[in-house]
């Protein structure tokens, strides 16, 4: 049997690929894409709820809001492990974000405009990447299921915070609902836009999916998100900004409405409203950082520890 | 090569539990590394006892090599206790 | 109170980092560090709250610079991240002295709070320490950023011992062996007596303080 026929009855009979085993080139490489892209959302998903950890309205929400943001640095960390395992290190990975090359979730270049944003990310944005990283735990590439195994056990009080947030805010006094339902209308589309372009216009789905990386489309998961939230917005009298949303009998799913793919094309292409500052912030801590990183290098060689 | 050494870090979560591997970090030198490991690895629940080791120093088998590597020790039924008869009635083995 | 007060604005200030660190693995072990301080400043406020009937919020979101007790050391801004690991250096040599006695404290709530901030602070010491030696030892540059900010941080030490003279020599000894130990000049510049606020505080709770403030009604 060819490598390429072994590798592909490996996955059919559901077997873990580790990095040592042989993969086709391909595989290696929309790994390293996909793998990296994910820890850079997880990084660059740290700047808009950042901005809100001096202004957190109570110690508490501070404490819980400043340990979130520390989670999304070591989920970026816990994958960028996981992609070195592929032989791609974490200089050209970094490398790769900083010059624009590499692409990160379009979610996080919108701006976080009131506190409410804060409990709304953590509602939608963390739920939604909850159900994507569910399917990934069960991934073909051994390193990456276990990093989303790990991810998916803290990952859960990322969501809870955030729904606890809006829920006392849509309880609250008549600015703070203001505020809450304001974040609902300008978070919920950019969150279904989250799982990726519609399934018949996913370039690389179906391979993915057939190399069991993916193991399932776009839409089917963007349709569990959807079937989760509506319930949970209705409980706390919060309304989803989609005239068409609708319970289908027949299928059990809510029907929504056709998503506005001009917008996401055009964040993806780097016009979204924060697309430069991002990468500025980025690149900012990388350049200020870097007479530390040489410092603690030359110590290491100087004191023979490295 | 990327600039700071690549540590594999293997997490005790709790006394007599064998060390189990958690994933990796970057760091400088030795202390820099269980410092970023005790960070990444260990901010919930119970933990023992970290070890970090720098990733080129360890050594593994390979995949072609499973075959050969491990096969053998699969049919040597004799190592188990569950090949020996015994007259019935006798207890204690 | 001036020990959570200063608990919580030096938190404040390393929590600023967040998301800007020189490396990610930096990134975690700051928030750590200001997730620690700022949940000692907790448990100091809800042990007063609890004698004045007040809330740990209240205390943290409801007063003015005037009330505040901190020193102008926890006060000033985050720097760069020689600054930051230079003033959480002399901080926690210190305060690993400070809670160390606090922990025979005769109110044994008191003592527990000392007892667990302790362990923390220990980390911190550890951790910060590492660091001096690193860049103290390390490049020219670094050996030069390094020593700027033991020098700028200096006289605000006062501050720090004011109010705890007794632990003063130990102090002085344990950061001047270390310094030296990373090559770095203990500083000589005569220590700042005055407790007065600097100018940064008002901004930073201008900051902290605006959500409770504009909606004063609310819950969150």
């Amino acid at each position: 049997m060819d490598q390429n026929a072994e590798f592909e009855a490996r996955i059919a009979r559901g077997e873990t690929i580790e990095p040592k085993d042989w993969m086709p080139e391909d595989y290696k490489k929309q790994l390293i894409r996909m793998m990296s892209q994910h820890a850079h959302s997880e990084i660059v998903g740290m700047l808009p709820e950042g901005e809100w950890i001096t202004r957190a309205p109570s110690l508490r929400r501070k404490k819980i809001l400043l340990a979130k943001v520390q989670d999304e640095a070591g989920h970026g960390l816990y994958i960028y492990s996981g992609v070195e395992t592929l032989g791609a290190d974490r200089d050209s990975v970094t490398h790769d974000l900083l010059t624009g090359k590499a692409k990160y979730s379009s979610i996080f270049n919108y701006p976080t405009l009131t506190w409410a944003d804060i409990g709304v990310i953590g509602w939608f944005v963390d739920g939604a990447a909850i159900v994507n990283q569910t399917m990934l735990a069960k991934c073909s590439y051994g390193p990456y299921a276990r990093a989303m195994v790990r991810i998916c056990k803290e990952e859960n009080f990322h969501k809870k915070q955030g729904y606890e947030l809006v829920a006392g805010l849509a309880n609250g006094t008549k600015e703070q609902k203001e505020m809450a339902q304001d974040a609902v209308n300008r978070w919920w589309w950019p969150s279904l836009m989250m799982f990726g372009p519609s399934d018949k216009d996913s370039p690389n789905s179906p391979q993915l999916m057939k190399w069991k990386v993916k193991k399932e489309s776009n839409d089917t998961l963007r349709q569990r998100f959807v079937n989760l939230t509506i319930p949970q917005a209705n409980a706390i009298n919060l309304t989803i900004p989609d005239p068409d949303l609708k319970f289908n009998q027949e299928t059990g799913n809510w029907d929504f409405g056709e998503i506005d793919w001009t917008e996401f094309y055009e964040v993806l292409k780097g016009n979204g409203p924060c697309n430069k500052e991002r990468l500025e912030a980025r690149n900012k801590a990388f350049k200020n950082g870097e007479w530390v990183r040489e410092a603690a290098r030359v110590y290491a060689e100087k004191h023979n520890v490295q | 090569m990327s600039s700071e050494n690549l540590w594999e870090v293997f997490v005790q979560s709790e006394d007599g539990a064998p060390h189990e591997h958690a994933g990796s970090v970057r760091a400088a030198d030795r202390e820099l590394a269980l410092q970023n490991a005790r960070d990444v690895y260990t901010r919930r629940g119970k933990v023992f006892s970290v070890w970090v080791v720098r990733a080129d120093e360890i050594v593994a088998t390979s995949p072609d090599e499973r075959d050969c590597f491990f096969d053998p020790s699969n049919d040597k039924i004799y190592r188990h206790p569950q090949f020996y008869k015994v007259p019935r009635g006798v207890k204690g083995l | 109170m001036r020990t959570a007060d200063n608990r919580l604005i030096l938190g404040h200030r390393i929590s600023e980092w967040c998301g800007h660190a020189p490396m990610l693995e930096e990134d975690i072990a700051l928030a750590n560090i200001a997730l620690d301080l700022i949940g000692q400043a907790s448990s100091f406020y809800t042990y007063y709250g609890k004698l004045e009937g007040k809330t740990e919020d209240y205390y943290a979101y409801r007063r003015d610079a005037g009330e505040f007790q901190c020193i102008p050391f926890v006060e000033l801004p985050r720097g760069d991240f020689a600054q930051t690991i230079a003033r959480l250096f002399l901080w926690a040599s210190f305060d690993v002295l400070y809670l160390e006695n606090l922990t025979s404290d005769s109110d044994q709530e008191i003592a527990g709070i000392a007892a667990r901030s302790l362990k923390e602070s220990k980390y911190h010491l550890r951790h910060s320490a590492e660091w001096v030696l690193r860049l103290g030892d390390g490049t020219k540059e670094s050996h030069e950023k390094i020593q700027n900010s033991f020098n700028y941080y200096w006289p605000y030490l006062g501050g720090l011992i004011s109010s705890n003279q007794s632990l003063k020599g130990l102090f002085f000894e344990n950061v001047s062996k270390h310094l030296s130990k990373a090559t770095l000049k203990t500083p000589t510049a005569e220590l700042i007596t005055s407790n007065n606020h600097s100018e940064f505080l008002e901004p930073l709770l201008a900051e902290m303080q605006f959500l409770p403030r504009k909606y004063p009604d609310a819950v969150w």
